[in-house]
């Protein structure tokens, strides 16, 4: 319940609970903040708040026989800390990156992707893991890919009333390597030019299955299909010069204050061809 | 350059503390910062902690267009508001004011035009914060939009809608300076270049945002407002009290200023800052005090940093590697206003001399006004881009004679004293070892040439003043005066108008005065920076605190010291001139005591910190119970000396000034009186970097960078300012850059704006050089500024070392690298001015920003949420 002019903030312990009080009040969701509070800029918030960080359903990340639940409240620290198979790697070298330790300890993973930023640091570690995300609201619980469930700069398919309860990865390629890269105008503390991530299942010499996602490239996250297609079944010597321009057409680039579109694409093919290279020297 | 030696003042005469101490007890020992504890606890005030009962809260109304004229200001929505106590405009305070007497261009809120997107319009004053932000959006305002200048070369060709009417063409000032004969110097010489070189703009980025808090008392008689009271981040709170009573109409005298703790200038608040005027006008119109305090999106509108440069240097040399003539062009694109903007400009001529010895120089300098938030001054004021220029064109004409970069630069040195083409005196000059050492400690001669692939070594020298010596508003007033009262019990209370802007300037204050009174450093207590208890002090900045307000406050202590000598000489049966004061003590200089060393070191450290912990009543019983004991003795404690000066004089107090000598004021042209400084500092820097030939990434590994301050007298202190020059002067090497969309600020924020984090930091060796000078305080001269130039071009030509690449435009962000790599590899050369005659006005890039930036995204424009909220 509220009243104009008063500001509303809810908090919720149980997943029930929350999803009523977001379809009551209409409000926002708080998880970590981080993105939060800085998107209010110098104004209060308009809306009543929905802080979900007491959810008790939303906790945790939890390995079933099939995939790995990484619930909606859990913080990249977590993440990190958490014992997971080395598939995960690149994501965990991405929250690494994300923000500062202080950020890692308060933002969540599920945040991230409902900010939807065109320079997430942890979707293209995620699309290379074929994640999906579940989505509750009061009447019903949804799955969706996560390339259908960003759809553009700042745009989700999630519905007002909707929580992502959790982050799905199924657990077909748990031994697969992976690795991140990202380059920033500055090491730390830095919005990324460009990010990559690749995950390399392989077998003995061969690559059996291969993912390479690219973002801050284009308004959301891009897999590379026509070079995964290409590197299926190739050997692991010379992995990196399998990669060419042609490959990174799903990309579109633009000029902003942090680099040109032009800088983008030719840095995006520099860091594919050295996480390839990286990846398969972990053989 | 004109040498001094046979004309040669006899220069022992201004030496004498050298001459008998050979050794100190408080200076030249890494002492703590004398609030330490109160910053690092968090107990420390700033402007921004303090509040006074009934203290409302102000908000400033900033100007969407870069140019406009204010066609109406309606108020009166925003006045009904609840909670809303005043709302100020223009017509509140309609007298102009700058921190230069050229230069009053500025209102403290816009009369008739705003000038930049940021001016201020009106200002909110109410009793929240959040109140005052919802009646920000109910001023109506009406603008006729004007046409607006980005670039400085296309601003100057304006012949209408110029941006101040008195400012034809934009053009600010502009200077033409010829020393020598530069046309015979490039005659003779058997080696020419030029280049052109751009530096984008930069700004100070202090730790703390500015902030304002003003207070007026109630006059008795007539129960209207009285006295104001300001508090306030600045780093002059002389010059703000001046421009106070400039713009309020009110005389000096009932204007009081304070400064609490400020958390970094760096020139950034050395001059008066739109809100500190603002707020107190806002007091008085609300009768009520007014705190105001800047967001950082603010901070970087009100800006003050170093211009966007634009330098087209040509050095003619020998084959020697001698300079015979230096000509340079230089373009600032100053913002909307003067600001400091006319010694700016000054600056980067005048400080082509002073470092090396060039014969004959020309000078073309263009301060351009344009759409933007104002220039100002900035560590290194004026001289950090032209170094760029310079050291990187040395690096090049040395790699063409192949002659070694370290040793071009040592066939060029002054040989001081001596006085420069431009009228510059030197006096000591430890250029030469500076040179020396980082050569040796950087493996220099056996390492340079032979580095790993991608790896290289890079040399570039500084300079700076200690001080301006002639004050921007002219007068015959010493630049620092210092009072020093001494209590009964042997408390030193120094009244200093010097700003602690967490450079140490306090700590220097006091080891100045405990060293000449040979008292403990901690009887000394410091009052700064308040303008009705402290005398005159132009201030912190062009780094000059340590040689002004530190020779007035030896002087000061000097007056006093003479005091005490004369009571104590009686009791000693000796005369004041045989006495010596040192660690806490008065001796009289008997054959026992010959030279310093009075007491061995670990006595000497006892008895300090002993007297400083005894309680006045045990003191004074002990002290009447020795002197029933005994007779006329040797010595006496610093305490007992101070009580027989009371008892014989009454109150003990001193007065000390300063003001810069008539030899070191410099030449008699035209703007002659910007550059001359009493003392200048040098630094000579080698950085290691290496550079990612894919993605264009540049890593600092280590810079070594030796600075002469003269004598350090805080050794810790002197090494802290250079870490933190090289560190500033990394981050506008490789990071730091404001990137502008129609003078729109594209980064007003800590995310973009990037600032090298500790992770990029590389490690950074300092390295102490003391030449003495003859006239610094103990022989101290600045340390805080003059390291910072040297950084940019030893960056530069390590890359170049490294990859074989010359960068001519700054920062050298991963993608100008990457650029310049790809241009050598296709052997075209890198044209940033797209290829247009460089003596001709050409048309740059539009306003820096990155290389290939085509000028794409209305969706980035202010009103775009976007911009505030992108996150990784």
């Amino acid at each position: 319940m509220w009243f104009a002019g008063v500001y509303v903030y809810l908090r919720p312990t149980t997943l029930e609970e929350a999803l009523e009080a977001l379809y009551q009040s209409r409000g926002e969701l708080l998880a970590g903040g981080t993105d939060f509070y800085p998107s209010l800029g110098e104004r209060l918030p308009a809306k009543p708040i929905v802080d979900i960080t007491r959810v008790r359903e939303l906790k945790g990340i939890t390995r079933k026989p099939d995939l790995f639940r990484i619930g909606g409240g859990a913080t990249w620290t977590e993440l990190i800390k958490a014992p997971l198979p080395r598939c995960f790697d690149a994501l965990k070298a991405a929250a690494r990156e994300i923000g500062s330790v202080q950020i890692q300890n308060r933002g969540t993973v599920a945040g991230n992707l409902c900010n939807a930023s065109p320079a997430a640091d942890s979707v293209p570690a995620l699309l290379a893991l074929d994640a999906a995300v579940e989505l509750a609201s009061r009447s019903t619980v949804r799955r969706v890919a996560l390339q259908d469930f960003i759809l553009g700069n700042r745009k989700t398919a999630r519905q007002a009333d909707e929580i992502l309860t959790a982050i799905l990865v199924p657990r077909a390629v748990d031994d697969a390597l992976s690795t991140f890269l990202k380059l920033g105008a500055r090491r730390y503390l830095v919005i990324s030019i460009a990010i990559v991530a690749v995950v390399l299942d392989i077998e003995s010499g061969k690559i059996r299955d291969a993912r390479v996602a690219v973002g801050s490239c284009s308004v959301r996250a891009q897999r590379l299909t026509d070079l995964e297609q290409r590197l299926r079944g190739a050997s692991l010597s010379d992995i990196a010069e399998l990669a060419a321009e042609q490959h990174l057409k799903p990309l579109s680039p633009i000029d902003d204050v942090r680099a040109s579109a032009s800088y983008r694409f030719d840095s995006a093919l520099t860091l594919v061809r050295r996480a390839l290279a990286q990846c398969a020297a972990k053989c | 350059m004109v040498e001094l030696r046979s004309t040669g003042k006899p220069r022992a005469a201004v030496r004498t503390w050298t001459s008998f101490m050979t050794d100190f007890s408080i200076i030249g020992k890494p002492i703590a910062m004398v609030d330490a504890a109160e910053k690092t606890t968090g107990a420390g005030k700033y402007t921004d902690d303090l509040s006074l009962p009934g203290m409302l809260i102000g908000k400033i109304l900033h100007s969407p267009h870069p140019h406009a004229r204010i066609k109406r200001i309606d108020t009166s929505r925003a006045q009904k508001l609840n909670d809303v106590i005043a709302v100020v405009v223009g017509a509140d305070a309609p007298n102009p004011y700058g921190i230069l007497p050229v230069g009053h261009d500025e209102h403290a809120l816009a009369i008739d035009k705003v000038r930049y997107i940021g001016d201020n319009l009106a200002c909110v004053v109410a009793v929240s914060e959040a109140t005052a932000e919802a009646a920000l959006e109910l001023v109506e305002v009406e603008y006729e939009i004007l046409p607006a200048y980005f670039d400085p070369e296309e601003s100057m060709k304006a012949e209408s809608n110029l941006i101040h009417d008195n400012k034809p063409h934009n053009l600010e000032k502009d200077y033409h300076h010829t020393f020598g004969d530069p046309d015979k110097g490039f005659a003779q010489s058997d080696y020419v270049t030029e280049s052109r070189y751009l530096a984008n703009e930069v700004t100070h980025a202090a730790m703390e945002p500015h902030s304002t808090l003003a207070s007026f008392d109630i006059d008795s008689q007539t129960g209207q407002a009285g006295r104001l009271t300001v508090w306030s981040s600045t780093q002059v709170p002389y010059y703000l009290q001046h421009k106070l009573s400039l713009v309020l109409d009110m005389p000096m005298s009932q204007i009081r200023v304070i400064k609490p703790l400020v958390g970094g200038g760096f020139g950034g608040k050395s001059e008066v800052i739109p809100l500190e005027i603002i707020a107190a006008v806002a007091a008085r119109k609300a009768k009520a005090p007014v705190k105001i305090t800047y967001t950082r999106e603010e901070v970087f509108w009100a800006h003050r940093g170093r211009p966007r440069t634009i330098i087209d240097l040509k050095t003619g040399v020998k084959n020697d590697g001698r300079i015979t003539a230096v000509k340079a062009r230089v373009v600032q694109d100053g913002g909307a206003y003067c600001s400091y903007g006319v010694v700016t400009i000054l600056y980067s001529g005048a400080l082509l001399g002073a470092l090396y010895d060039i014969p004959n120089i020309h000078y073309d300098g263009y301060r351009v006004l344009t759409n933007k938030p104002a220039c100002g001054a900035m560590r290194g004021h004026g001289t950090v881009n032209v170094r760029f220029a310079f050291e990187s064109q040395l690096d090049e004409i040395a790699g063409r004679l192949q002659i070694d970069p370290a040793e071009i630069r040592r066939r060029n040195l002054l040989k001081p004293p001596c006085i420069t083409v431009n009228g510059l005196r030197v006096q000591s000059y430890g250029l030469p070892e500076c040179i020396d050492k980082i050569v040796e400690r950087s493996g220099w001669k056996s390492r340079k040439g032979k580095m790993p692939k991608s790896r290289g070594l890079g040399i570039a020298c500084s300079h700076y003043v200690s001080g301006a010596a002639n004050s921007i508003i002219r007068s015959d007033m010493p630049h620092s005066t210092v009072n020093i009262k001494i209590d009964r019990d042997g408390g030193v209370v120094v009244y200093t108008g010097a700003s602690e802007i967490g450079q140490g300037s306090d700590t220097m204050t006091a080891q100045v005065a405990a060293e000449t009174l040979g008292c403990a450093l901690s009887r000394i207590k410091i009052v700064a920076a308040d303008t009705d208890l402290t005398p005159i002090d132009i201030g912190s900045y062009s780094s000059r605190v340590t040689f002004m307000a530190g020779n007035a406050t030896m002087r000061a202590a000097q007056e006093v010291k003479k005091q005490i000598a004369s009571a104590a000489a009686k009791k000693m049966n000796c005369a004041p001139e045989d006495l010596v004061f040192r660690d806490d003590s008065v001796f009289k200089q008997s054959t026992d005591h010959v030279g310093a060393g009075l007491r061995p070191a670990q006595e000497e450290q006892n008895s300090a910190s002993v007297s400083g912990r005894v309680e006045g009543q045990i003191l004074r019983g002990s002290l009447q119970q020795k002197r029933k004991d005994e007779g006329p003795k040797d010595s006496m404690s610093f305490e007992e000396a101070v009580v027989a000066t009371i008892d014989f004089h009454g109150a003990l107090t001193g007065t000390g000034s300063y003001a810069p000598p008539l030899e070191a004021r410099g030449g008699k042209h035209k703007g002659g009186g910007v550059g001359p400084s009493p003392a200048y500092s040098y630094s000579a820097q080698v950085a290691e970097v290496s550079v990612d030939e894919d993605t264009g990434e540049v890593t600092v590994h280590k810079v070594w960078a030796a600075h002469d301050c003269g004598r350090a007298l805080n050794p810790v202190s002197v090494e802290g300012q250079i870490i933190g020059s090289v560190w500033m002067g990394m981050g506008q090497a490789l990071t730091e850059e404001m990137v502008w969309k129609d003078g729109l600020l594209m980064n007003p924020g800590l995310l973009e704006y990037r600032s090298p984090s500790s992770v990029e930091s590389p490690e950074i060796e300092p390295i102490i050089v003391e030449s003495i000078d003859p006239e610094g305080p103990f022989g101290a001269k600045e340390c805080s500024e003059g390291s910072l130039a040297a950084t940019i071009p030893a960056i530069a030509n390590a890359i170049y070392d490294a990859v074989g690449i010359r960068l001519r435009e700054s920062p050298f962000t991963p993608e100008r690298v990457l650029a310049a790599l790809r241009a050598k590899k296709n052997a075209k050369t890198l044209d940033m001015t797209e290829g247009v005659d460089p003596t001709a006005p050409v048309r740059l890039r539009e306003h820096g920003g990155a290389l290939w930036f085509k000028g794409k995204g209305p969706e980035r424009h202010e009103l775009d949420p976007a911009r505030r909220t992108e996150g990784g």
